[in-house]
């Protein structure tokens, strides 16, 4: 997907506090954005470096001067590019933490953690047994310590596992399974390998013998970070196995989807036929991703008089219908002239909710299910949405429809190391 | 050579079930054999050749196998050998196939031989009177999970596909009980409690598909597993005991017309043209009473479960575009299409159509017992 805009600034935002940036003035980014046009190459890359080196404080005089119509081609090159080297930083970076204090229970813990990035803490379940409700001391010590990397030594302290969704942070109430693979902390994002498979098969018909192996590769984000489905993968350039040998490919792109809120996978083919590898010394590659900055956000309010419709940048969208069921609410919706190939709008077919918000009269977010479709038919789509009510006086009052309205493009260079194959 | 008029018992004796059984009741499943006897056939062949062999089939059972090329089966120079008294036709079938050499394949109701044939039908099967299961492949996936410590599982899945003679209805989706494996040092290995639920899912069969695939999943106890000396179960599908037929005379001017079948009504309640289709809207009425629990949306894998047009002017084919369902009501979209639009006269409209569908109306559930021994795993 080619960018459809040069505005980092809210993916900035989004990502992290700049607090360990250089403080550089808007005088001297000005400054820096004038060497651009020096005769000497070196020098226009000097100033490109340090105003990547400037960091978040560089975004709005750089966003500025893109506006700026009259810009000659080289210097507009460079702005840009400095904009994904510095956004590519940021999320390398991550939401800083810095948390020194002793907790009475585990899920006071992770309340904290999860404050720090303005998601709640919420127990998978009610049982007054859950083991994060255990009065077992907890004394967390991080110092700037990436968010990610914080909730992961969290994990391993207590052995409890949690699940990172766009809204909370669900602490789980089974040990963890995996806290410890080998992966690749990049800050806001971390990439590691879920499990590998060898699969031998036989053809009954011919009696023929085949074997395959493969891994699945997971990236996982901090909440706020959202890549367009169509645009994440991850390019693996050098890749040895057990005995240092190269893999046959020079080059392997592995197109990586959403799984979940936070999460996506993609399978990574390690070859076929009788001589497999046992396990992979070293991999290194990059990821490369759409990065959603900015989403626009289609309002429908008021829900006593229905249906209700309201045209947004994928097609209309009219709420007809809003009924009490259960312990919560159902809302049907119908779309029309929506942009098929949007990916938000396939999430959103495909039940993953979470592109609909649901507000309740105190503005609070309602816990919106999977979305099951009741009729397609090409041109119109009716969408029936469970709503979860977080008490008993909450009732819907506005549907917000969260559509991306900017990418940027993403590189992040990673590495893996001595991974394991089934034998 | 005698021809056995099997077809007039088995419909004689769905129509005593569905006389007896009312849909709406409770449905006990039942063994197949004990709702319908296989179609059956009776010959006596000595080096015949094998278009004879098969002609011989086709005339006994009445059952139709497309053949693909036409001269494909001319060509063969196999020479076929069959002393069948009352054999089921399924079990005649494959033993023709075997002698020529012959892979068929079968989608839904349609049996075809054509050049290669589906190469899966060409695996280990057991033939239960009027219906077939074939084990076709056999996978052991070690799957190694990251952690601390790592975890390894390994685990097994057998895949097949299931076959039915055209002359039954089998419909909707179906799934796998009583499943029982057994490995090569007599342990029980069926996939534990835990993931029951998973490996239940997976023992799913589109029955409705062209494909009627289904896998079954077992996780193996280690690694030292060399066969599995038994795989056992029950397959559980729907089967049709009663067919019930609609007819519409000229659809395309028929809008707001009602037609009663069964406990049902229907009505045309809305036509769009749209290019060289029209998309028509039928309700039916009073679902419940002759449709409940029944996927009419499944109903479209199955030529036989389509509508059809029957004056023939410009010939059109009748699909299901979409079916809803509210409360009692069922509300089916069909996509008429003309298949050839060129032999209209230039400003022609196009013909209406008079349209006949005969679809499932009383089902009745029924198990397809199969038992496997000595099944390889892969090296």
């Amino acid at each position: 997907m080619k960018l459809m805009s040069i505005n980092i600034f809210a993916c900035v935002t989004l990502v992290c506090a700049a607090s360990a940036w250089s403080q550089t003035t808007q005088s001297s980014v000005e400054e820096l954005i004038g060497k651009f046009t020096s005769p000497d190459w070196q020098a226009r890359q000097a100033a490109e470096d340090e105003l990547v080196n400037a960091g978040a404080t560089a975004i709005d005089p750089i966003n500025a001067r893109l506006s700026d119509p009259k810009l000659d081609f080289e210097s507009r090159e460079r702005l840009q590019s400095a904009l994904s080297r510095i956004g590519r930083d940021q999320l390398m970076l991550g939401t800083r933490v810095t948390i020194n204090q002793t907790f009475s229970t585990p899920k006071e813990a992770f309340a904290a953690l999860a404050k720090v990035i303005s998601i709640q803490e919420e127990l998978a379940s009610d049982n007054a047994e859950h083991p994060a409700n255990a009065s077992k001391p907890v004394e967390v010590k991080l110092n700037d310590v990436a968010w990610l990397a914080a909730l992961n030594q969290l994990i391993k302290q207590t052995d409890i596992d949690v699940r990172v969704e766009d809204t909370r942070l669900l602490v789980l109430t089974t040990p963890p399974t995996v806290v410890t693979p080998p992966s690749h902390d990049a800050g806001a994002i971390v990439i590691f390998p879920d499990n590998s498979r060898k699969r031998r098969s036989l053809d009954l018909a011919g009696e023929n013998n085949s074997s395959t192996v493969a891994m699945r590769l997971i990236v996982a984000t901090e909440p706020k970070i959202k890549f367009t489905d169509v645009g994440l993968r991850l390019v693996i350039r050098n890749m040895t196995d057990d005995a240092n040998k190269a893999f046959g490919k020079q080059e392997t792109s592995v197109p990586v989807q959403r799984e979940r809120d936070c999460r996506y996978g993609g399978t990574l083919s390690l070859g076929s036929g009788d001589k497999l590898p046992d396990s992979i010394s070293f991999m290194e590659g990059e990821l490369v991703g759409e990065l959603i900055t900015r989403f626009d956000e289609t309002r429908i309010s008021d829900f006593s008089t229905l249906p209700k419709t309201v045209e947004t940048a994928e097609g209309d969208m009219e709420v007809t219908g809003l009924k009490a069921k259960g312990k919560g609410w159902e809302v049907s919706i119908q779309l029309s002239n929506f942009g098929r190939a949007s990916s938000m709008t396939q999430q959103l077919l495909r039940g993953q909710s979470d592109v609909l918000r649901v507000l309740d009269q105190f503005n609070r977010p309602m816990q919106v299910g999977s979305s099951k479709t009741t009729s397609n038919n090409g041109i119109t789509v009716d969408l029936s949405i469970p709503i979860n009510s977080p008490d008993a006086q909450a009732t819907p009052t506005a549907i917000v429809w969260v559509i991306p309205a900017q990418t940027r493009e993403v590189r992040i260079p990673f590495q893996l190391k001595n991974l394991k194959l089934p034998d | 050579m005698i021809v056995n008029c099997v077809r007039c018992k088995v419909i004689g004796l769905i129509t005593l079930v569905a006389c007896v059984r009312l849909f709406a009741d409770a449905p006990t499943t039942q063994p197949l054999s004990a709702i319908a006897n296989p179609t059956t056939v009776t010959m006596s062949l000595k080096n015949a050749s094998v278009k004879a062999a098969f002609d011989e089939l086709e005339k006994q059972s009445k059952i139709k196998i497309n053949i693909a090329p036409n001269d494909l089966l001319a060509k063969n120079d196999a020479k076929i050998n069959i002393e069948a008294d009352k054999m089921p036709w399924l079990e005649a079938l494959m033993s023709l196939c075997d002698q020529a050499n012959i892979i068929p394949s079968n989608y839904g109701d349609r049996w075809n031989i054509n050049q290669g044939g589906d190469r899966r039908m060409g695996g280990i099967r057991a033939i239960s009177g009027p219906a077939m299961v074939i084990l076709h492949n056999v996978a052991v996936e070690d799957e190694l999970r990251y952690g601390t410590p790592n975890k390894l599982i390994n685990k097994v899945q057998i895949s097949g596909l299931i076959c039915i003679e055209p002359n039954l209805q089998i419909i909707n989706t179906g799934r796998v009980e009583d499943l029982t494996v057994t490995d090569d040092q007599s342990r029980v290995i069926n996939a534990p409690t835990r993931d029951a639920a998973k490996a239940a899912a997976s023992r799913n069969i589109d029955m409705g598909g062209e494909r009627r695939d289904f896998t079954l999943s077992a996780t193996l106890p280690d690694n030292t597993v060399k066969q599995l000396s038994r795989v056992q179960g029950n397959l559980i599908a729907l089967s049709a005991t009663e067919r019930a037929k609609l007819e519409i005379p000229d659809l395309l001017n028929n809008a707001g017309k009602s037609f009663a079948v069964g406990k049902s009504t229907f009505t045309v309640d809305e036509i769009n043209p749209t290019g060289n289709m029209y998309l028509v809207k039928l309700d039916i009425d009073n679902a419940q009473g002759d449709f409940e629990n029944i996927s009419v949306w499944q109903w479209r894998m199955n030529q036989k479960n389509l509508p059809k047009q029957t004056n023939s002017k410009v010939p059109a084919t009748i699909n299901f575009q979409n079916v809803q369902t509210s409360g009692d009501q069922i509300t089916l979209t069909l996509l008429v299409q003309w298949n050839n639009p060129k032999a209209l006269a230039e400003g022609e409209a196009y013909p209406t159509i008079d349209v006949q569908w005969e679809f499932p109306l009383r089902y009745q559930e029924v198990k397809i017992p199969f038992d496997f021994k000595d099944i390889p795993l892969p090296k």
